[in-house]
């Protein structure tokens, strides 16, 4: 890593803290000074036990929460750099919209919403033009194999379809950087199987760069580094 | 509130796209979706139901009322005069008053009012030219007396001389006319013709061609005071008229100027007041104020009072226009109830999308794309219930207008059906009204849904 250049490093994160005060207990640590350099086009497997942080980071990592103490600096093409701690909670939220995919556990799509609205979803947010964005998560959807399903909600989807839709809808705006919070946790082996296999697709035909927080030997195994999360610590 | 909504739809780095159509296509979403029908849709529904029922409600009771008002006004706007100048009797501290109760120089008067008036001649009511036409009237208290073979009836009434070449034109007495005829000429027989209303007839017992005396009040006072027989004048009913005012039925009673005078002991040139038409009713306070302008000049100008026809009913029409506003507030209970609907079920499905809320947020939606959503919604909750109100109290408007579909009994009542008069500003209003409380309703639960943070938490538990 230290001969790693600037440009190859899309997210740097320097010294991050985070406690959580939760009623009738003191204060708990759940990062301890964490500096993390991702590296662009990378998969990155964050594994630990449960209750390690590993989402918490994540979700730091995305800009979906601040650390208390520590900077993450995105830097999703060439260009610009974007450090969280220096933009607006509406930069933020441009900044996730546009250079950042999430895909959970749950999926969390849009239950009122059909699986192709349910990708559509963040392409309409950046300002995208209703065809077009249609277009988008039609083509995503048919890579993911969800081409007859663009009609279903979420609720007339299996567990693995909806997963999968929401894969397509944390790539639709391609993103530069893809956080995927234990998305075969929910997964039988052969779902997995084919949710890994995409991600592999995406990360060679885009270069996008997956961070993958799992328990899945599979996932761990596939990627191209793996860091543990232990004591509020990472450990590669 | 003005600056909250000018802020939601700021479009300084957001395409409009984003600013309207992508919170419009959740909001309508999560109005319409058949997901799930639960308490929330339930009392969503019933915010709709109740906004349209309480401005149909609204528009239609002002309506009616609308439709009252002006059958009142035509009703006595078209009996009594425009515009009426009478002398001012100003009340004094000892509890009496002073000042003549007569006009005393009618004619002067008369001309100086048709002069004043005739900036008004020059304008035109629909493609007709205005015409201003004065007439004096002479009046006061009399007592009729009518002797029957069994009894005797007695009435006081209010006597009115008037010129009987001119009245038709500033009064609606001689259009009124429901039995005999307007004929107050003088008589061969050296009767005092009179022309009645039905009611005063009626409690005297007679009808045309009956004769009766004429007992002048001032008379009897003069009889008294200086002990001679009170001066006695024979008088025919020539004419029963009905002014749809039962109060004038009752009381008013016409003769000829000069036979007034004379009955009531008036000086040749006086009069009780000088009534003006002014070819449309609307033109009356031009005319109150030209009529004001002119009198200044003259000398005791303090000495005449100048009302138009709104003036002679004051106080029906303020009791009318009280009433219209009680109705208003009153039933403007039903849209706040329906308001306070809105709050409850947009403060639930924000409790409810907690993590719907999160997940658009991690998705790029900013704070203030997620109030436009909940904002709209309550928009579309408002807008729906408004037009749907609208539309229902237009329709019924027009079936009773076109089909009178509230019919009246035309033996007890003046009209067939239950008047109704639709005006738009009474239209806007109450849609503006409701409209605007409905987006009231929306203002917190929608700041609240934008105020939803740490997406992570609600992820979190969603895990748990």
């Amino acid at each position: 890593m230290g001969s790693m250049t600037s440009h190859d490093c899309i997210l740097r994160a320097e010294q991050l803290t985070k406690s959580y005060a939760l009623a009738g207990t003191s204060e708990t640590a759940v990062l301890r000074g964490i500096s993390l350099h991702i590296v662009r086009g990378e998969i990155l497997a964050i594994v630990g036990a449960s209750g390690a942080g590993k989402s918490t980071l994540l979700h730091v990592l995305g800009a979906l929460d601040e650390a208390d103490a520590g900077t993450v600096t995105l830097q999703p093409n060439n260009g610009n750099a974007y450090t969280y701690s220096h933009l607006s909670s509406d930069a933020l939220s441009a900044l996730r919209n546009k250079h950042i995919g999430f895909i959970f556990q749950f999926h969390h799509l849009l239950p009122e919403f059909t699986a192709l609205e349910n990708v559509m979803m963040p392409a309409l947010i950046a300002g995208v033009r209703e065809r077009a964005a249609r277009e988008s998560a039609q083509h995503l959807l048919d890579i993911v194999g969800l081409a007859e399903r663009l009609h279903h909600k979420p609720d007339a989807l299996s567990g693995g379809e909806q997963q999968r839709v929401a894969f397509a809808r944390a790539l639709v705006n391609n993103p530069a950087l893809v956080f995927a919070d234990e998305p075969t946790g929910n997964l039988d082996a052969t779902t997995s199987a084919v949710l890994l296999g995409l991600i592999q697709h995406f990360r060679e035909q885009h270069r996008q760069t997956f961070v993958i927080v799992t328990h899945s030997a599979e996932i761990a195994q596939a990627a191209d580094r793996v860091l543990t999360l232990r004591g509020g610590v990472l450990q590669e | 509130m003005a600056s909250f909504i000018t802020s939601l739809f700021a479009t300084r780095t957001v395409p409009f796209a984003v600013s309207l159509f992508v919170p419009l296509f959740i909001a309508r979403r999560y109005l319409l979706s058949k997901r799930t029908l639960n308490f929330i849709t339930v009392i969503t529904a019933i915010s709709v139901g109740g906004i349209s029922l309480g401005v149909a409600a609204l528009i239609i009771i002002l309506s009616v009322f609308n439709g009252f008002q002006s059958l009142v006004e035509r009703f006595l706007v078209g009996f009594d005069p425009h515009v009426r100048i009478s002398a001012a009797v100003t009340a004094q501290t000892d509890g009496n008053s002073k000042g003549s109760q007569f006009l005393t120089n009618t004619d002067t008067l008369t001309n100086v009012i048709l002069r004043a008036c005739e900036p008004l001649a020059e304008r035109t009511v629909g493609s007709k030219p205005v015409h201003v036409v004065a007439s004096a009237v002479a009046g006061g208290k009399i007592v009729l007396m009518k002797s029957g073979a069994n009894a005797t009836f007695m009435q006081a009434c209010q006597l009115y001389g008037i010129d009987t070449a001119s009245i038709g034109l500033v009064s609606g007495i001689k259009h009124a006319v429901v039995a005999g005829e307007f004929a107050l000429g003088d008589r061969s027989d050296g009767c005092i013709p009179l022309v009645m209303g039905i009611g005063l007839a009626d409690k005297l017992r007679i009808t045309t061609g009956d004769t009766l005396t004429l007992l002048a009040p001032s008379a009897i006072e003069a009889a008294i005071t200086q002990a001679t027989p009170p001066i006695m004048r024979k008088a025919i009913m020539v004419g029963l008229f009905q002014s749809n005012n039962k109060d004038y039925d009752a009381i008013q009673a016409y003769t000829s100027l000069d036979n007034a005078r004379v009955l009531l002991g008036l000086p040749p040139n006086a009069a009780l007041s000088i009534d003006l038409r002014c070819g449309d009713a609307r033109l009356s306070n031009e005319a109150q104020q030209l009529i004001n302008n002119a009198l200044t000049n003259m000398p005791k100008a303090a000495s005449y009072r100048v009302e138009t026809w709104y003036d002679l009913h004051r106080d029906l029409y303020n009791v009318m226009r009280f009433e219209r506003l009680a109705a208003f507030l009153i039933l403007s209970i039903i849209i706040l109830v329906a308001v306070f609907n809105i709050f409850a079920s947009l403060s639930m499905t924000v409790a409810e999308k907690r993590a719907e809320i999160a997940v658009l947020k991690a998705m790029g939606a900013s704070e203030r794309l997620i109030v436009r959503i909940f904002f709209l919604q309550s928009v579309l909750v408002g807008l729906s219930g408004t037009l749907l109100g609208v539309g229902l109290a237009l329709l019924l408007c027009w079936g009773q207008i076109r089909y009178g579909w509230l019919a009246l009994d035309t033996s007890r009542y003046l009209i067939p059906a239950i008047p109704v008069i639709v005006q738009w500003s009474d239209v806007v209003l109450v849609a503006l009204v409701a409209f605007v409380l409905a987006l009231v309703a929306g203002f917190v639960p929608s700041r609240r849904a934008g105020a939803v943070r740490s997406a992570v938490s609600l992820l979190r538990s969603e895990r748990v």
